[in-house]
């Protein structure tokens, strides 16, 4: 649905002719995306990886251009959704006349207060551009799974927050402190201290206050997937370094060699049963001696230290025989640090009966394989075999229900690899991970499918659905993608009917649904 | 790459794209500062997604799905792009899918249906047609570079393929080939009027009727000579002869370019430099010497699924990297160079930063081409080096654009003219 | 004013009595006076009556009353003495107490998931007890007040001692349950669903994640909100495990610029537990029970004292120590800082005991017998900048009285600071009374024009603050409180929710 010539020409006022484009050259290629194809499922649509075709792609550069975009879609009723890199279907708009601005050109560093601990970014800095600057300082950022290509200042305000180094960096969610919000009426909200009015006095050090915490409106478990305005810049919490600070990469693609620092070791631990993998993720984790910490599966564990199809299939022999691994990196900054890490590990691996693979030299990850640790860049090698993945469940609370989650999901999910329409991984695929030291822990089943076969789209589609309502039945925390108006209003009843306050919330801060609501909620005012 | 594919045979791969961004980016295990984290120059410039690898591979798709036809705009998004593979290289660390390939089938498709190429590219192609160069410069001129007293030998098993901008535009590079390789005895000859153009300009930009014509024309000249050796110092010329010609036609000769060779003939002790150049200096890898120079053989097998979805072929399909191009050699040489410091860029090896020049962006969109050598040079100044070197008469034209542009203090040198700088008495 | 002179109260009265039972609910004016005022300086005010639910369902009871007659409830967890900011004083005169002190189960201990779950009427001596029991500590404020109430302390975002335990801002607080001011349950973070808490807890989970339920955080938005927006009946309290072996460390300076680097640095690499910076005389406050024995402490104390507590655990205590205490060294030699592992006069082991127990009053009346803390949150750095303009006005606007201490605490992993100037006076001192009146407002207005940031505004501070912050916030924020608390009656009039701003 095009725009009206006057009000295209109002946005491109505001950006520059070279920014703004209605042309079917980008505004379809805007429409495609990771997932669309399962989403499209999901929604009762047809089968194709695209999505709403938005009526044009706005590139804006600044805060102030930004709200001037917010505004204008407020004055001509044109709903507008926001991304940074934009991966992920949820980034797409879901209906006609829709603007997406794609916040590339926000591509800052804004200030790094070493001192005090965090960093300030625009939409479109990625987590490896920001910790290749933030090493100079000795200091790291936490990233999110989907990889070091992505924006921390999305995960952090609009996404979920799970990364391999969570034990030691947290959530996203819960790493942001100072936020410039652009209200869906396009008003400025600085979040914390930063809302004080004299400019020389705001700074981003918190993002809460005065009083009740407004970031506790802009997210929550899960963001508000565009839904809700747009984030022009926020603080994120700074980590130190995990060991020496220093980034030396040779060789050539895939095989490249890294110089592990000092004081970092990966340790492969196997567990034979579900409840010693269980107590030796907590029992681990409370040591507070990890920098990453997580348990996959045999074949998660395979693809997460392979490079290739054949680096695969000739490792599955080494894998295959693992019951339920956790792998583990610790990382210390000085020698004593680290000595007395590996040496609390070993002797609770003793206590744990947890075998050591990498010790014992049956699984020996590459140096690479450290830098991609760092760089967060593990969960990536789940695309490793060609085709697409997505993730079941995803809820976050205990060890043990994260297990139990985990054990329930294998019964259901081998019906459906039975059926050939998702990957065979024995039911067990998965990705637990720790935070903050072993206080949450999160599960998500990560399935293959083959993104271009209908049948197969459609079979990960029912499984998905199969997976949520195993957790509304056993009561496992709910998962990540409760997105939606649908989802809202199909969950809200069993979860003290937060549907009903979510949508107040959008009705209070966006009546006439300005801000695309296809992945948050709509107002009932604006319909769906 | 002559995959004997075209644009429909990628439907289902361009669907496979996730959209992760990776292509916009150098190898994310690479990165050392935000500055120099990208990897392509048509993104950096354009913003908008389609003018990405993975934007490309989308429009791949829309096209084979009827939601786009080639129209300006498409045609826009897909040749300001130099096609320099660093999406390639990137996407392929961790995914499965072939954006250049895409992106080369997007463009054989719109010659095909006589969308594209460009009206520059159209021009180009016509005058290689009549002048066999795209410049226009008059064929029988194509050698009045060489100084008189460079001796060719009549019956050398060695050539030196000169290449369309060597020999019109960048004659320095190609004097200084001429004599080094006097300089090391070695017994060379050319091809005179019969070396046209190598064809590479028209292949890039998806003209493989026209390029393949004239690459069985140049492999004749040669072969009908008894050529053993062939020695190039056009990073595009070496790529196109090493990549493309075999799957045009066999021959019997062996491909160099000139820092493979000036490297062998250090090594075997026919150079010896003498006159040290006391200098830092940078090297810029030409994307068509490095990640677009692997050789590639047409696959031929069978392929079948295990584990439900993973392919797998037999024999292995190649996957090409951009870990096999020619990077050692031109180290190699530079660092024998007395005096001078070799620092390398961040962007280096399979994931350097693009010049700029190539896949028709110098001819169509010139602003375009500057703009991506500005910022290389920004990448060079980092460094401290005072020289920057490189090994593609393409790739000198315009960094020395860019140097000229910038006013940066900086002094572009091909190898070969460095290597001369460098023997006694500059090599005279 | 007799509340049996208001008959509209008086109904209110009669029918919560019906609901709640006559013993519940007071119209005692005696009793009512008992929750007037405070150890601040707020204008004492009697509720009109009290009321002390028992349960979650007495709550919503108590709620749905005030909506039916518009009466402004006012919520209060803690015991008398243990309140200092004016936030339990009500601002109107037909208002309700809802005492919640009744409600004190501790409903979970849980050492495997490193939680507590308490409503709340628990206060910090009851629940500590029980802790004892298990291989868990809290995370606690600096020696609060022993009838203090751990959920509210929580809720009002109070310092807590050990910055690498401080995650987020909203820390220690996991989930909540809450009756919002329609008279709605609602649970907070996992514990909202699927299933009742027991369902949850068969299913292995403990109500640990505090985000959610998925696109919202209510309890960071009832976090600080000073009851204005619901009344929390359970909560549960993130814990950590309890160290086996601890040591103090301590560094000096004449001045509180020369500690920070050190500071910032083992703040950066998370080395230390307890650990926090004070000027001389709220350090002797802390590390002393009686005036003269804090009065005979200064003089062997610096200026500005460092605090930090080197923990370890288990078989390998002595070990993690060891090396913390090297790394540690190391810094301190890096930034020029001189450590000690003691001061001459303070009982190390008291010391580590007070910062996991309770005082019967408030240690910082110790040396005078009463003080009013102004607080805010900062960064480290600017500490000492802010330090200089308290003296200063102090100085030059208030003839140099009273005297005051500072009490630096870092939070969320050295990202910013609860900065706290505690201003010391005799409460028998009429003149020393009026001269920390006149103080505390002088030095607050001071401290919000330059720029202090009251994250917790209470009282005129409220006024302050929300005045300098941009209206958007404000305007924000007056659309949450319409949402969850529609006809106002939770706490009208406090922080941005003045009459007539919604």
């Amino acid at each position: 649905m095009p725009l009206e010539p006057d009000v295209y020409a109002a946005f491109e006022s505001v950006v520059g002719l070279e920014n703004i484009s209605a042309s079917p050259s980008i505004t379809q290629i805007y429409a495609f995306n990771w997932g669309i194809e399962l989403y499209n499922i999901q929604i009762g649509k047809d089968f194709t990886p695209f999505a709403t075709v938005p009526a044009a792609v706005i590139l804006p550069s600044t805060t102030e251009e930004v709200q001037k975009i917010v505004r204008l879609c407020n004055r001509y009723d044109v709903k507008f959704k926001a991304h940074s890199t934009g991966f992920g279907p949820w980034n797409s708009v879901s209906v006609l006349r829709s603007v997406v601005m794609d916040l590339r050109r926000m591509n800052h560093i804004v200030k790094i207060d070493e001192k005090n601990l965090f960093a300030v970014v625009e939409p479109y800095v990625t987590g490896a551009q920001l910790q290749a600057e933030l090493m100079k300082y000795g200091l790291n950022c936490h990233m999110p799974g989907a990889g070091p290509q992505v924006s921390p200042l999305a995960a952090g305000t609009s996404m979920a927050g799970p990364g391999f180094t969570s034990p030691s960096t947290g959530y996203s969610g819960r790493n942001v402190l100072g936020v410039e919000w652009i209200l869906p009426s396009g008003d400025i909200v600085r979040l914390g201290a930063l809302g004080l009015r004299d400019a020389e006095k705001s700074d981003w050090f918190t993002g809460d206050g005065p009083g009740p915490s407004l970031r506790g409106i802009m997210r929550g478990y899960m963001g508000a997937l565009g839904g809700l305005g747009v984030f022009t810049k926020a603080a994120v919490k700074l980590y130190p370094f995990p060991c020496t600070p220093s980034w030396q990469v040779t060789g050539n693609s895939p095989n490249y060699q890294f110089q592990v620092p000092d004081f970092m070791q990966y340790h492969v631990v196997d567990f034979k049963t579900y409840g010693e993998m269980e107590e030796g993720m907590r029992r681990i984790e409370e040591e507070e001696i990890c920098f990453v910490c997580f348990h996959t599966s045999t074949y998660g564990l395979g693809a997460v230290f392979s490079h290739s199809i054949g680096s695969f299939i000739k490792g599955i022999p080494s894998t295959i025989l693992v019951k339920h691994p956790i792998v583990i990196v610790t990382a210390a900054r000085t020698k004593r640090e680290f000595e007395y890490k590996e040496k609390v590990l070993a002797s609770l691996l003793k206590q744990l009966r947890g075998q050591d693979l990498t010790a014992s030299g049956k699984i020996v990850p590459k140096s690479v394989s450290y830098a991609e640790a760092i760089r967060n860049l593990l969960g990536f090698h789940g695309f490793l075999i060609g085709t697409s993945f997505q993730s079941t469940h995803g809820g976050m609370d205990t060890m043990a229900m994260c297990r139990n989650m985990i054990q329930a999901n294998i019964p259901l999910k081998k019906g459906y690899i039975k059926q050939k329409v998702i990957g065979p991984d024995k039911g067990e695929g998965v990705w637990s991970t720790s935070y903050e030291h072993g206080h949450f822990f999160h599960a998500e089943m990560p399935s293959m499918y083959d993104q271009t076969d209908e049948r197969s789209v459609r079979g990960m589609a029912d499984y998905m659905q199969k997976c949520d309502e195993l957790d509304f039945e056993k009561h496992f925390s709910l998962p990540f993608f409760v997105v939606g108006d649908s989802a809202h209003d199909l969950v809200g009843p069993l979860c003290s009917n937060y549907h009903l306050w979510l949508r107040k919330i959008k009705e209070s801060l966006d009546p006439k649904n300005i801000s695309d609501p296809g992945f948050y909620i709509s107002s009932k005012a604006g319909g769906k | 790459m002559n995959t004997g594919n075209v644009l429909e045979d990628y439907e289902k791969m361009a669907a496979k794209c996730l959209r992760c961004s990776f292509c916009k980016f150098i190898p994310q295990v690479a990165i050392k500062s935000q500055e120099f984290s990208t990897t392509c120059p048509s993104i950096d410039r354009y913003n908008f997604h389609s003018y990405s690898g993975g934007g490309r591979l989308v429009m791949a798709l829309a096209l084979l799905t009827n939601r786009l036809e080639f129209s300006p705009d498409v045609l826009d998004v897909i040749y300001k792009c130099t096609a320099c593979g660093g999406c390639d290289v990137a996407c392929k660390y961790l995914n499965r899918l072939e954006p250049l390939e895409v992106i080369q089938a997007i463009r054989e498709k719109a010659v095909e249906v006589h969308a594209g190429p460009m009206p520059a590219h159209q021009a180009y192609t016509q005058r290689v047609q009549s002048a066999h160069n795209p410049y226009g410069e008059d064929h029988k001129r194509r050698f009045a570079w060489l100084p008189d007293d460079v001796k060719l030998s009549d019956n050398a098993s060695v050539a030196y393929f000169v290449g369309c901008t060597s020999a019109y535009r960048r004659k320095e590079i190609a004097i200084a080939t001429a004599r080094v390789l006097g300089a090391a005895g070695v017994k060379f000859t050319i091809l005179g009027e019969e070396e046209f153009c190598c064809g590479s300009p028209l292949l890039r930009v998806g003209d493989r009727k026209a390029f393949e014509e004239l690459a069985r024309h140049n492999i004749e000249a040669l072969q009908r000579r008894g050529i053993r050796q062939v020695v190039m110092n056009c990073a595009g010329c070496y790529s196109i002869f090493k990549v493309e010609y075999p799957h045009v036609q066999n021959y019997g000769f062996r491909v160099y370019h000139t820092s493979q060779y000036f490297a062998q003939l250090l090594r075997n002790g026919k150079l010896k430099l003498a006159t040290p150049i006391p200098k830092i200096a940078t090297y810029h890898d030409p994307c068509h010497l490095g990640r677009c120079a692997e050789p590639y053989k047409t696959w031929r097998g069978i392929q079948f699924k295990v584990l439900t979805f993973i392919q797998l072929a037999i024999p292995p399909k190649p996957f090409l990297r951009g870990n096999r191009g020619v990077y050692g050699p031109p180290r190699e040489v530079i660092r024998q160079i007395p005096g001078l410091k070799l620092v390398e860029m961040e962007r280096n090896q399979e994931y350097a930063y693009c010049c700029g020049a190539g896949g028709g962006v110098k001819a169509a969109f010139p602003e375009f081409a500057l703009y991506t050598a500005k910022n290389r040079l920004r990448e060079v100044k980092k460094t401290g080096a005072e020289i920057l070197v490189s090994a593609c008469p393409f790739c000198s034209t315009n960094l020395q654009d860019a140097i000229r542009e910038t006013g940066e203090p900086i002094q572009y040198f091909d190898i070969s003219e460095l290597l001369l700088q460098s023997l006694p008495k500059g090599g005279t | 004013m007799s509340p049996l002179e208001n008959t509209h109260l008086e109904k209110f009265y009669e029918e919560l009595a019906e609901l709640l039972g006559r013993d519940a609910v007071s119209n005692d004016p005696q009793l009512a006076n008992s929750y007037a005022q405070d150890d601040s300086f707020t204008e004492p005010l009697s509720p009109g009556l009290a009321a002390w639910p028992k349960s979650t369902a007495d709550v919503q009871k108590i709620i749905k009353v005030a909506l039916k007659f518009s009466v402004p409830l006012v919520p209060v967890s803690s015991g008398p003495g243990s309140r200092q900011h004016g936030d339990t004083i009500p601002n109107k005169t037909e208002s309700v107490v809802v005492d919640l002190s009744r409600m004190n189960k501790i409903l979970r201990i849980d050492r495997i998931n490193r939680v507590v779950m308490v409503e709340p009427g628990v206060t910090f001596s009851q629940l500590l007890t029980e802790m004892e029991k298990h291989d868990l500590r809290l995370l606690q404020p600096l020696c609060p007040r022993w009838n203090k109430s751990v959920l509210t302390s929580a809720l009002e975002r109070e310092p807590t001692l050990i910055p690498r335990y401080h995650w987020d801002t909203s820390d220690p607080l996991l989930c909540t349950e809450v009756v919002f001011g329609t008279g709605d349950v609602f649970r907070t973070g996992s514990a909202a669903g699927p299933g009742t808490v027991e369902e949850q807890l068969a299913s292995g989970a403990a109500q640990k994640n505090p985000m959610g339920p998925t696109q919202f955080n209510l309890f960071q938005t009832i976090q600080g909100a000073q009851g204005s927006l619901g009344i929390v009946t359970w909560a549960t309290v993130k814990c950590e495990l309890k160290p086996t072996l601890q040591k103090i460390w301590y560094a000096q300076a004449d001045s509180l610029g020369s500690l920070l680097d050190f500071a910032h640095e083992l703040l950066k690499l998370r080395i230390g537990d307890e650990f926090f910076l004070m000027s001389k005389v709220a350090f002797a406050s802390l590390a002393k029970e009686r005036p003269e024995e804090v009065r005979r402490l200064m003089p062997a104390v610096k200026e500005w004292v460092f605090v930090v507590v080197l923990t370890g655990r288990g078989e390998f205590a002595a070990e993690k120590v060891g090396y913390l205490e090297a790394d540690m060294a190391d810094i301190a030699t890096k930034c020029a800082v001189s450590l000690e592992s003691a001061i001459e006069g303070v009982d190390n082991s008291q010391l580590i005991a007070s910062f996991s127990s309770t005082c019967a009053k408030p240690w910082r009346y110790r040396y005078k017998g009463a003080c009013q803390e102004i607080f805010f949150v900062t960064t480290l750095d600017r500490a000492p900048a802010f330090v200089d303009y308290a003296k200063a006005a102090i100085s030059e606007k208030c003839g140099g009285k009273p005297e005051f201490g500072v009490y630096i605490q870092p939070l969320v992993q050295g990202c910013n600071c609860h900065l706290e100037f505690g201003l010391y006076y005799d409460p028998q001192s009429a003149e020393e009374v009026t001269a920390a009146r006149r103080a505390f407002s002088l030095l607050s207005q001071e401290l919000l024009d330059k720029g202090a940031f009251f994250s917790r505004p209470y009282g005129e501070w409220a006024v302050g603050m929300f005045d300098r912050v941009s209206p958007e916030g404000v305007q924000t924020l007056q659309k949450v409180k319409r949402i969850f608390d529609p006809n106002s009656i939770l706490k009208p009039g406090v922080l941005c929710f003045r009459e007539g701003s919604q």
